[in-house]
């Protein structure tokens, strides 16, 4: 596909582009402010979001579509040792937050 | 050499350039009490005004405390304002974490896509930037606001861009957050600015801004499937 | 000693501003460390609710915001 691409048209590439001006919309979308946490001290917008996906996924169950907001999010801000190592207490049973 | 070294570096982002706006009133203030203080004492030096039965005058005491309470206000409003708005995070389009290791960088990119880089640096090779050329450059769009995330998995870090007018502490086991808005393309280099060990010198930052578009389509290629 | 007491404070009036600062100052220091001590969710004086940060997904408790009210932003976060 890649080797494909290199060799098209100009024209192509030009197409290519605007597609990805379009896909910026939905590529680029991160955590959006809470005014939960307002200050520089992010810590727990983190792990309150990894506790809210857990709880929301024990309420609601897997695949239930809003839980997915808190697994965004806290993707985007908690660094990815951080969710590594709670996903393996998790697993392990240890995890220390209320779930 | 250049007068410019005396001087802070350019701003290349709405932060640093109200820093620099601020840091310019202050010594404005700073250089007319400097001035004063020493006619002042010149004048003191050289006059022949004594007068033994002299030993209050209530008018100027009251003045010499009413004045500088009001510089130093002048001086701490704007101070608290620019404070408190450096604080704040208007809509941020992407969010950017990065970590502080013993003794390098890593970026984490993981919004709808992840990504990681490690950001080492590289050793002297002829038109390298001594001591600030790294292997892997962290990038992000200029004119896009950009949450960056700090946190560190040892000891204490910070990550410092002074052209950004960007210090901020990564503290293990606590994320900091900070806006960042890069109002040009270009490279912009900084050094880790808190003391973390022995090669706390030799973990620069380097920070190429580029295009929303370049940007997208160097991020697509790690676009992951999770969602 | 001088100025200590309101009939030589009379005599030099000149202290007067001085004791205005120090005393903006006092006030402003208490008021500020108080108002910590009870808005921020940071500190919890019972437990009540161990995460009390969640009362504040539509009010403000930052001091002083220049450009943002966040008093009319709503936590953007589903409830369940």
């Amino acid at each position: 596909m890649r080797n494909h691409m290199k060799t098209v048209m100009p024209t192509a590439i030009m197409a290519a582009a605007k597609k990805s001006a379009q896909k910026s919309e939905e590529v680029l979308e991160t955590a959006p402010f809470d005014p939960r946490f307002p200050n520089t001290n992010q810590t727990r917008y983190c792990y309150q979001s990894y506790l809210d996906f857990h709880r929301c996924q024990k309420v609601k169950g897997e695949g239930y579509e809003p839980c997915a907001y808190f697994k965004r999010v806290y993707t985007s801000l908690c660094p990815f040792e951080w969710v590594e190592k709670w996903d393996t207490q998790i697993s392990e049973g240890n995890f220390a937050g209320h779930i | 050499m250049k007068w410019t070294k005396f001087y802070l570096p350019d701003a290349y982002s709405p932060t640093m350039e109200q820093l620099v706006y601020f840091h310019d009133h202050t010594m404005s203030i700073i250089t007319s009490i400097t001035i004063l203080i020493c006619i002042l004492l010149n004048s003191l030096l050289w006059n022949k005004l004594i007068d033994l039965n002299m030993n209050e005058h209530q008018m100027i005491e009251t003045w010499w405390t009413i004045l500088p309470t009001i510089v130093l206000f002048l001086i701490a409003i704007p101070s608290l304002k620019i404070l408190y708005s450096m604080e704040e995070l208007i809509n941020p389009t992407i969010s950017i974490k990065s970590m502080g290791h013993q003794w390098y960088w890593s970026y984490e990119y993981s919004d709808k896509f992840c990504k990681e880089l490690e950001s080492y640096m590289k050793y002297n090779k002829k038109n390298d930037f001594r001591l600030l050329e790294v292997d892997n450059k962290m990038k992000a769009p200029f004119l896009t606001q950009i949450r960056m995330i700090f946190s560190s998995s040892d000891v204490l870090h910070s990550w410092t861009i002074p052209c950004l007018g960007i210090k901020m502490d990564a503290v293990p086991g606590r994320i900091n957050q900070s806006s960042l808005m890069i109002k040009k393309p270009g490279i912009f280099m900084g050094q880790c600015s808190e003391i973390c060990g022995t090669n706390h010198s030799f973990m620069p930052i380097m920070l190429e801004s580029i295009k929303l578009n370049k940007f997208i389509k160097w991020i697509s290629y790690a676009l992951s499937d999770w969602n | 000693m001088k100025g200590m007491s309101l009939s030589s404070l009379k005599s030099h009036p000149s202290l007067i501003p001085l004791y205005v600062c120090v005393a903006v100052g006092a006030a402003g220091a208490t008021f500020y460390t108080l108002r910590l001590a009870t808005r921020n969710p940071d500190v919890s004086w019972t437990k009540k609710n161990d995460e009390p940060w969640n009362e504040y997904s539509n009010k403000q408790y930052k001091f002083y915001s220049p450009n943002l009210d966040y008093s009319k932003i709503e936590s953007p976060a589903p409830k369940y």
